[in-house]
């Protein structure tokens, strides 16, 4: 009776792991191994695979009251190599991450509907299905409004963009190509 | 189905390694969310902050079991109890129940902190569940083994899955397979904590094989570490290999997950060198007094400046930029030789126009400083003033010019309300310091160029840089230590007749500044302080002036720009 108990225990871990298996391989989700594996057993391990991303980018902010993009990551970075184990490199994760879904956001908006080349924000209606998309654009102008202060009529929310220098075997730098997009 | 069974069957060490691994991610857990609390408000109570709900992108939670969804006011007695049962994990005092509410709340907060999760949060998530088996106390004692045997086993192979889709999309890509995927991710900012740009220019070989050993470890990790006797190999190895990823890329928590991890491969003969390196030497107290030494003198070593270490990186690093210029380039950036100067990346290259010069409003932040400083030589020079003249501050001390030019008075800018105090007089930069070379030399009514074209800006409170604007003695002449300068052009008359070598604290690297508006970042001198570097790091133009032993002439350069 035990082992009979044990072999099917053992078999549902064979199960569970055949599945997962079959959702990390393949490509194309399939519904049925979604509906048991995401809710729980959600994972991606394509750390910086098949090819990690080319270009950095981060969240700026213009006061209208003042000239030039403040970035609010300035110095996260050098105070996370002195203190890496407090809460620096996940500051840094967060003005990354909202930086990175609004980009997103902006590039699938720009392909599948009308919000293209309209601003972000007067495309938030249409972002009732797109949570993260409108959590970041929020995220993002209470960073915003907290760097300007009230003095400042306008704020403008920008991306800015760095895109890697291509490889090449002499190591010799062409110009970065950098640019800011404004948001709104 | 008996072979099958034989992998589950129970063995000697897996208690000692369930207590070890329960042990180990407890204390992540408990590091993890401690860490966060100084952002709690952005990640989990900013007025802004969503709540997910399901078909969002990135972890779903079914709604019925996200009770944040429904009382987000739960959200601190939540953290606090995740706090809780981590420290009960760590005191050994866990059960099936703590485990559970381990992994729920760290589940539904996370869910909420979507915007600072990476893969290491994500295996947390994964063998927290798992781990709940490793309490399963019910029925005969022969079932419990094996059950608790099964969560192990699910947390080990969890761990191998991660390594072999680690690789096996590795070996999808392009860049991997051609050996240069570290160049492009050592390019993304967040993931900077140490030049392998410079590293990889230095030395060419290091590109190709940091990438494929990355991939060769990941695929040793996931098929080693099952073989008795041979995994310390694999263990050792990807400890490495994270704890390289924490230093150059300053992926920490991610990091130390994957390093708690391993704890759940160990085996007899693992643990039993553990053991007896532990009584060999953790034990002994003066060994252990030894090693805190061996530590703490290479980490001086590798740190002081000047050190050949340094001087190595600084070398590598101002190659590195002078290399990188472009043909049409008028202003060079220029780092002398200091430990900090692997700071400086490539991206913070860039070059200011003529034309923007003579347009634009410069704001030289501490730039000022050293014109003061210069302002103040020429008058030395004319006999109006010097540097041994005295002062005397209101609480009866005095300190002299030459200490002031030297940020060596002892006054500290962080406590400006009690800056007359003087304290030692070892270098201590402040702007307290020039603004009273302002102040003094705005009493003997010298002629003060600076008060022509030199206005210190009203910026509004909330400006970071300017918090310190509440200083009242001393902020009427502020500008001698921080300013905007209206026209660049007089920039030149003040700079032409004096030879930037003869400034006293520039050529002891001592009054060095720096400022930064938006994208650009202008610093003379030296750079020593850490927030100039920084500044210089996020900076997207940066102009340096510097004068010392360089080959270049740089202050010609910049006046022939000017």
């Amino acid at each position: 009776m035990i082992n009979f108990k044990k072999s099917a225990i053992a078999l549902l871990f064979i199960c569970h792991f055949s599945i997962l298996t079959v959702y990390l391989i393949n490509p194309e989700k399939i519904d049925v191994i979604n509906l048991y594996v995401e809710p729980i057993f959600r994972q991606n391990w394509h750390m910086f695979a098949p090819n990690p991303l080319t270009f950095s980018s981060r969240l700026v902010v213009k006061c209208s009251d003042k000239d030039g993009w403040i970035d609010p990551t300035m110095g996260l970075l050098e105070k996370h190599s002195r203190l890496p184990l407090v809460h620096y490199q996940k500051s840094i994760f967060l003005f990354n991450s909202i930086s990175q879904t609004l980009l997103d956001s902006r590039t699938t908006f720009k392909n599948e509907t009308h919000c293209g080349n309209v601003s972000l924000k007067h495309c938030e209606k249409s972002f009732k299905d797109w949570i993260r998309p409108k959590d970041a654009f929020l995220k993002a102008t209470h960073i915003g409004k907290q760097i300007c202060g009230t003095t400042s009529l306008k704020i403008h929310l920008g991306v800015y963009i760095e895109h890697a220098k291509a490889y090449s075997t002499s190591l010799k730098i062409q110009n970065k190509g950098a640019e800011i997009l404004e948001l709104n | 189905m008996n072979t099958i069974l034989k992998f589950f069957k129970n063995s000697q060490d897996d208690e000692v390694i369930i207590r070890l691994f329960t042990f180990l991610t407890g204390s992540w857990v408990l590091l993890n969310f401690i860490s966060q609390l100084p952002i709690y408000f952005s990640l989990w109570e900013s007025v802004d902050s969503l709540i997910l709900e399901r078909g969002s992108h990135g972890i779903q939670l079914p709604m019925v079991l996200d009770i944040l969804t429904y009382f987000p006011s739960m959200t601190p007695f939540v953290f606090i109890g995740t706090i809780t049962c981590a420290v009960l994990l760590i005191a050994g005092r866990s059960n099936i129940l703590i485990r559970f509410l381990i992994w729920y709340f760290v589940w539904i907060l996370d869910a909420k902190a979507w915007t600072v999760l990476d893969g290491g949060n994500n295996l947390i998530h994964l063998t927290l569940f798992y781990s709940i088996l490793l309490d399963y106390r019910y029925g005969s004692l022969e079932i419990q083994q094996f059950i608790r045997k099964i969560g192990l086993r699910a947390i080990q192979l969890q761990v191998v899955m991660v390594y072999l889709c680690a690789f096996h999309s590795k070996v999808g890509g392009d860049l991997w397979i051609n050996g240069t995927a570290l160049y492009y991710i050592a390019q993304v900012d967040k993931f900077q904590s140490l030049n392998l740009l410079a590293l990889f220019k230095a030395v060419p070989f290091s590109l190709p094989f940091l990438v494929y050993s990355t991939m060769i470890i990941q695929l040793l990790i996931a098929t080693t570490l099952w073989i008795k006797n041979f995994r310390l190999l694999p263990i050792l190895l990807g400890t490495l290999v994270h704890l390289g990823i924490a230093s150059t890329m300053g992926l920490v928590s991610f990091s130390l997950v994957m390093i708690v991890h391993y704890s759940a491969f160990l085996g007899s003969s693992e643990l039993s060198i553990v053991k007896r390196l532990y009584i060999r030497y953790a034990r002994n107290l003066v060994s252990l007094l030894f090693i805190f030494i061996i530590v703490g003198f290479g980490t001086k070593l590798t740190s002081a400046k000047g050190s050949a270490y340094s001087h190595f990186l600084s070398k590598m690093n101002v190659d590195f930029i002078m290399e990188n210029l472009n043909e049409d380039s008028r202003i060079f950036i220029y780092h002398s030789s200091t430990n900090e100067s692997e700071i400086i990346r490539k991206h913070s290259i860039s070059i200011l126009k003529e034309k923007d010069l003579n347009q634009l409003e410069l704001e030289l932040g501490s730039i000022t400083k050293l014109i003061t400083a210069i302002e103040f030589l020429k008058m030395e020079k004319k006999g109006i003033l010097h540097r041994s003249d005295l002062i005397t501050l209101p609480d009866g001390k005095t300190v002299s010019m030459n200490e002031l030019l030297f940020h060596s008075s002892g006054i500290h800018d962080n406590e400006f309300r009690s800056y007359l105090t003087v304290k030692d007089k070892n270098f201590q930069y402040s702007n307290a310091n020039y603004s009273l070379v302002g102040k003094y030399i705005k009493e003997k009514k010298v002629k003060y160029q600076l008060d022509e074209y030199v206005y210190y800006p009203n910026f509004p409170a909330s400006s970071a840089l300017i918090k310190n604007t509440k200083r009242p003695l001393v902020e009427e002449f502020n500008k001698a230590a921080w300013g905007i300068i209206t026209s660049p052009l007089k920039l030149k008359e003040i700079l032409q007749d004096i030879n930037l070598n003869n400034i006293p604290c520039l050529t002891k690297g001592k009054c060095w500044g720096g400022y930064r508006s938006g994208k650009r970042f202008i610093t003379i001198g030296k750079l020593t302080s850490g927030t100039t570097l920084a500044s210089v790091d996020e900076a997207g133009e940066v102009i340096i002036l510097s004068s010392n032993d360089f080959s270049i002439n740089l202050e010609k350069i910049f006046l022939s720009l000017l």
